[in-house]
């Protein structure tokens, strides 16, 4: 028996899981079932240097082209379908190998720094009897991608017995109306009907996560995960690496796997040694290239405090004002402001006047009396046929 | 050895003895299958005198009475939710037990007054491998306590042998968080997260119980909220409704009859027009709040954030304020905590 099984999902991230690969079998005491899924038709030859155990790939699932333009379906909607379908495919496989205890689910920009700390999420859960483990806002956060709440869809951590025995992970990718549920809002509502509250254990939220140079990490509605989080309880690491300018998200995880004592495995040594350095230098660097950043809003007359630190939001931004002729820029700028005035506007009056109010009774992403059929039939239309081969509607159906 | 009976009904009935009698009239008296007949009561004495119809067995529900006085809303809505839902997985659990291949769920105030459209939506799940039948607005229809769906928490169909392999009724209190979910998202919830879309058939539409009065005549489904009607109006509707499907056997419907059968033309005429008085134009009120939110909010201000959010406050803080002051609450929601443990609180969960 194994100590733990990792299911990753991943689509072009390769380097990344071949850290996680040296991590896991080369840096850590345990032993590990190694499970990476991945719809990247190149997969296979790009992980063949990789010690992991088993390859899965996803369904023909809709992922190119362009989204839907309707506005009733989120902009994500085919990225929800094809993580969903990557972790019920990679979990589920981990619990049917039955090599370890328990599974934890990572993206591959995932990467979780301490065994001992992992070790004892999993003692924990063995001890208080529970199911499903689980980071995030919770069950009182409620939005239209997430209705009965949220959870990270990295580090949660399931009991494979439990998976195997109830069939946890037998549902479709459509199953969760993914026009409009997130992969968040997706394990809340598994959380809630599959494992039950008491069997549910939320062991970590972004309220106590924390930026590099340890500043707490934005809250909702600003990204939290972006462009990168530490949890220190958990040891607990995402760096979205091309969220930050030229390479520094790259040296900042170096910095962190050296931290952490990640050193040994030919794919980590030769990451450290080409990415390295020393920790004033690439702090010093992060610094002046958020200062940058905000000095371009602020002598503008605009706020960066409400991009939070998505600096390639903010490094967007920026290149498309300076690529303006003069003329372009005063619009540019009227914009700009009109927007921030209106997200002000849009804040003050939804927690003044009508929060608890108006919405009470219907919400404004509701597709009722049109037809959801309609809906998944234009927004998911270059999926195979059998995978959407359903109704939502069906009352009209013979 | 027992036959396996044709069908089970599973039917929650709060203080309703009355209209459980009718019930078990209609299915032992005037449909020609055979029936396990499974009522969820909400005390003890209901359950008594309930026990002493024909029916094959009798739960006992949730003790959720508020005492609090004046009761909030919110404390209204947890015990409504709770009760009706406590009432569906009581009723429903027990009647998966049996040997029916289906359950129907009826509440008080539901009549299905034909066997074969019954019969047919048994056969219709079969055809189509679906495994929870419902009726209702759908999976489009998103409010803060249906917040994936809504649909109708009586008159569905639900497989039986599905429901014990997957355990469909054994769940707690808690787990669809009271505070918010009502049973009509209850059952969409559920639809979605146990039993799935490919699994589900919604058999009809229907008006999300928004007026007094609801008939659905391609399947002869009645539902009458006698709260809503004049005094007397909805005994005399369900009575000519009775009769015109010929239903018309057994000791309650006789006695039913006999006091409310009369005049069956003047109860429809009365109940058209209050059907009338409640399609009437929203006044300007609701008009202008309608123009608001469909014009000038719409994919503007909620499209990211429901009004109903909790966070980043705690919800076990709302689950206590609930239930402070007030009736009993089943221990298996006081000693549940929705929340984070606090580093402050506990280390552990």
């Amino acid at each position: 028996m194994k100590d733990l099984a990792i299911a990753i999902s991943v689509y072009d991230k390769f380097q990344d899981v071949k850290l996680l690969s040296d991590l896991f079998r080369k840096n850590w005491p345990g032993s590990y079932d190694l499970v990476v899924c991945s719809s990247h038709p190149q997969a296979a030859s790009r992980l063949a240097d990789c010690d992991i155990d088993e390859l899965l790939s996803t369904e023909n699932l809709p992922m190119d082209g362009p989204g839907s333009s309707d506005p009733r379906v989120s902009p994500r909607a085919r990225l929800w379908v094809r993580v969903i379908d990557s972790i019920r495919k990679a979990c589920g496989r981990c619990a049917d190998r039955a090599e370890a205890p328990f599974t934890l689910h990572l993206h591959a920009d995932a990467c979780p720094l301490s065994w001992p700390k992992l070790r004892r999420l999993a003692e924990r859960m063995q001890r208080h009897g529970k199911w499903f483990a689980a980071r995030g806002e919770g069950f009182g956060f409620y939005a239209v991608n997430e209705p009965v709440g949220g959870f990270d869809d990295m580090f949660f951590v399931v009991d494979n017995a439990f998976a195997r025995d109830t069939g946890f992970w037998d549902f479709d990718p459509f199953d969760f109306l993914p026009h409009k549920i997130s992969i968040h809002g997706v394990l809340a509502i598994l959380g809630l009907t599959r494992v039950g509250i008491r069997r549910f254990y939320h062991y970590g939220s972004h309220t106590r996560a924390v930026y590099w140079d340890g500043k707490p990490v934005v809250l909702y509605p600003l990204n939290s995960a972006h462009p990168m989080y530490f949890d220190p309880e958990n040891c607990f690491l995402h760096i979205h690496e091309s969220g930050f300018r030229g390479d520094l998200g790259v040296r900042l995880k170096a910095h962190y796997l050296a931290r952490h004592e990640v050193t040994r495995g030919q794919h980590v040594e030769e990451f450290l040694a080409k990415w390295q350095t020393p920790e004033p230098e690439l702090f010093g660097a992060l610094a002046a290239s958020e200062a940058g950043l905000r000095r371009f809003f602020l002598r503008r007359g605009l706020s960066p405090a409400v991009y939070g630190r998505n600096f390639d939001q903010m490094a967007a931004l920026q290149a498309a004002y300076l690529g303006l002729p003069a003329a372009g820029k005063g619009r540019w700028l009227g914009r700009m402001h009109a927007q921030q005035a209106k997200g002000l506007v849009s804040t003050l009056v939804r927690r003044r006047f009508m929060r608890g109010r108006i919405f009470r009774d219907r919400y404004l992403d509701t597709v009722w009396p049109d037809r959801l059929d309609d809906l998944y039939e234009s927004a998911f239309a270059s999926t195979a046929r059998e995978v959407r081969d359903f109704s939502l509607d069906g009352a009209e159906f013979p | 050895m027992t036959a396996a009976r044709d069908f089970a009904l599973a039917i929650s009935a709060d203080e309703e003895v009355d209209d459980v009698r009718l019930l078990v009239d209609i299915f032992r008296r005037n449909w020609t299958g055979s029936f396990h007949i499974v009522v969820c009561a909400a005390s003890a004495g209901a359950a008594a005198e309930i026990g002493r119809c024909d029916v094959d067995s009798v739960a006992i529900g949730e003790s959720v009475r508020l005492e609090a006085d004046p009761r909030e809303a919110l404390q209204e809505h947890i015990a409504g939710a709770l009760r009706a839902v406590d009432g569906i997985r009581k009723a429903c659990g027990l009647a998966a037990g049996s040997s029916a291949p289906y359950t129907m769920h009826l509440a008080a105030g539901r009549y299905p007054l034909a066997w074969d459209p019954v019969r047919a939506l048994g056969e219709g799940m079969r055809r189509r491998g679906a495994v929870l039948a419902a009726r209702g607005q759908g999976f489009g229809l998103y409010a803060h306590d249906t917040p994936v769906g809504r649909f109708d928490p009586a008159f569905f169909v639900v497989d039986n042998a599905f429901a014990r392999a997957r355990r469909l009724w054994e769940f707690s209190l808690a787990d669809f968080l009271p505070h918010k979910v009502s049973a009509p998202g209850f059952v969409a919830l559920w639809a979605l997260g146990r039993v799935g879309v490919h699994r589900f058939w919604r058999y009809a539409a229907d008006d999300g119980g928004e007026g007094p009065i609801a008939f659905d005549p391609a399947r002869g489904f009645l539902r009458v909220d006698a709260s809503r009607l004049p005094p007397d109006l909805a005994s005399r509707l369900v009575a000519s409704y009775f009769a015109e499907y010929g239903v018309t056997r057994g000791p309650a419907i006789e006695a039913f009859h006999a006091r409310w059968g009369a005049d069956a033309a003047a109860a429809r005429d009365e109940a058209r027009a209050v059907g009338r008085g409640a399609g009437r134009r929203p006044g300007a009120w609701a008009r202008g709040r309608a123009f608001l939110r469909e014009r000038l909010v719409r994919r503007w201000i909620y499209r990211y954030r429901y009004g109903d959010m909790v966070w980043p406050r705690g919800l076990d803080d709302v689950y206590r304020a609930a239930f402070g002051g007030a009736g009993p609450a089943p221990a298996e929601l006081r000693d549940v905590s929705f929340d984070m443990p606090s580093p402050r609180r506990s280390r552990a969960p």
